[in-house]
């Protein structure tokens, strides 16, 4: 039914059982997975403190590991499960904007993605990334809880 | 995985979509479906006072009759492709919290929904109940986009 699975990830807990939910989802219909997540491109002018001083390179660097650090559960989960994993790292202020570039150019036909994510405010019902990949998504997207 | 799927039906096309991508998804993940038609009956006017008057129970008869024709379709539909089905209906003015309510009801783990693309600025936002679903959901929600075609079709209505 559905083969690729898109799952984004931003490290949260949310995130984190939105991955759980897609792996053994993926499990049973034999499809196969795409861990992703988004970090932010270096700019010079910036409140965000990874970048106040750093260099181009160092960020590049920086951002590459730390997306490393936030996908290894995802293909450590696959493992477990015995499902197919790929990762993909995308450099993008525009989490929404990458989850959908990803899935198409990956041919992905499903999204699995947590109902919010790290910046999930309480009073939010459904976080901002996730709202916008609803609008702009052309495949359907499971948004878990 | 997830075992009780509820179908909410409008009678719409973006329903008649997540209809049929539920009971193939039921079907692949050996789920059965809850078919489930809200009637949704206007709100009554706040003076009598120059305003129509609808006959309330006569209201209700109508959307009853059009909610269980709409159910019973849909969860015959499922049936016909080998997937457990049952029909439930229910009439209120917020569509979104019956869906909601009757999942937890029928003890479903999942809601199928789909969601309007259309026509300019209102592009910008997704489907409102599918949004309100979203919003009040305490289960899994599947979101169903619209087809090309659809958006086409509905560009130019």
């Amino acid at each position: 039914m559905y083969k690729r699975i898109l799952l984004p990830t931003d490290g949260s807990d949310a995130s984190a059982r939105a991955v759980q939910a897609g792996v053994d989802f993926a499990r049973e219909l034999g499809a196969e997975v795409v861990g992703m997540t988004a970090t932010p491109p270096f700019h010079v002018f910036s409140t965000d403190t990874r970048m106040l001083e750093d260099t181009p390179e160092l960020h590049a660097a920086s951002a590459a590991a730390s997306a490393r650090r936030t996908m290894d559960p995802v293909a450590a989960a696959a493992r477990a499960a015995g499902v197919p994993c790929r990762l993909e790292h995308a450099v993008s202020d525009q989490p929404w904007q990458a989850i959908i570039d990803c899935a198409q150019r990956l041919g992905c036909d499903l999204i699995v993605m947590a109902a919010h994510g790290r910046r999930g405010l309480a009073g939010l019902l459904l976080g901002s990334e996730t709202q916008k990949v609803l609008v702009h998504s052309t495949i359907p997207v499971l948004v878990q809880r | 995985m997830y075992t009780r799927i509820l179908v909410p039906t409008d009678g719409s096309g973006v329903s008649a979509l997540a209809e049929r991508a539920a009971i193939d998804f039921a079907r692949a993940c050996g789920a059965s479906i809850v078919a489930l038609a809200v009637g949704q009956p206007y709100p009554p006017p706040a003076s009598t006072e120059g305003a129509m008057v609808i006959d309330a129970a006569l209201e209700t008869e109508a959307l009853q009759a059009w909610a269980t024709r709409n159910a019973t379709r849909v969860a015959g539909a499922a049936q016909a492709a080998g997937v457990a089905a049952t029909a439930v209906t229910d009439i209120a003015y917020a569509p979104a919290d019956a869906i909601v309510e009757q999942a937890r009801r029928h003890g479903c783990d999942l809601i199928f929904i789909g969601s309007h693309g259309r026509r300019g600025l209102s592009r910008l936002l997704a489907g409102s109940v599918a949004q309100d679903v979203l919003a009040a959901a305490t289960v899994a929600v599947m979101v169903l986009r619209p087809q090309p075609q659809q958006l086409r079709a509905e560009d130019d209505t």
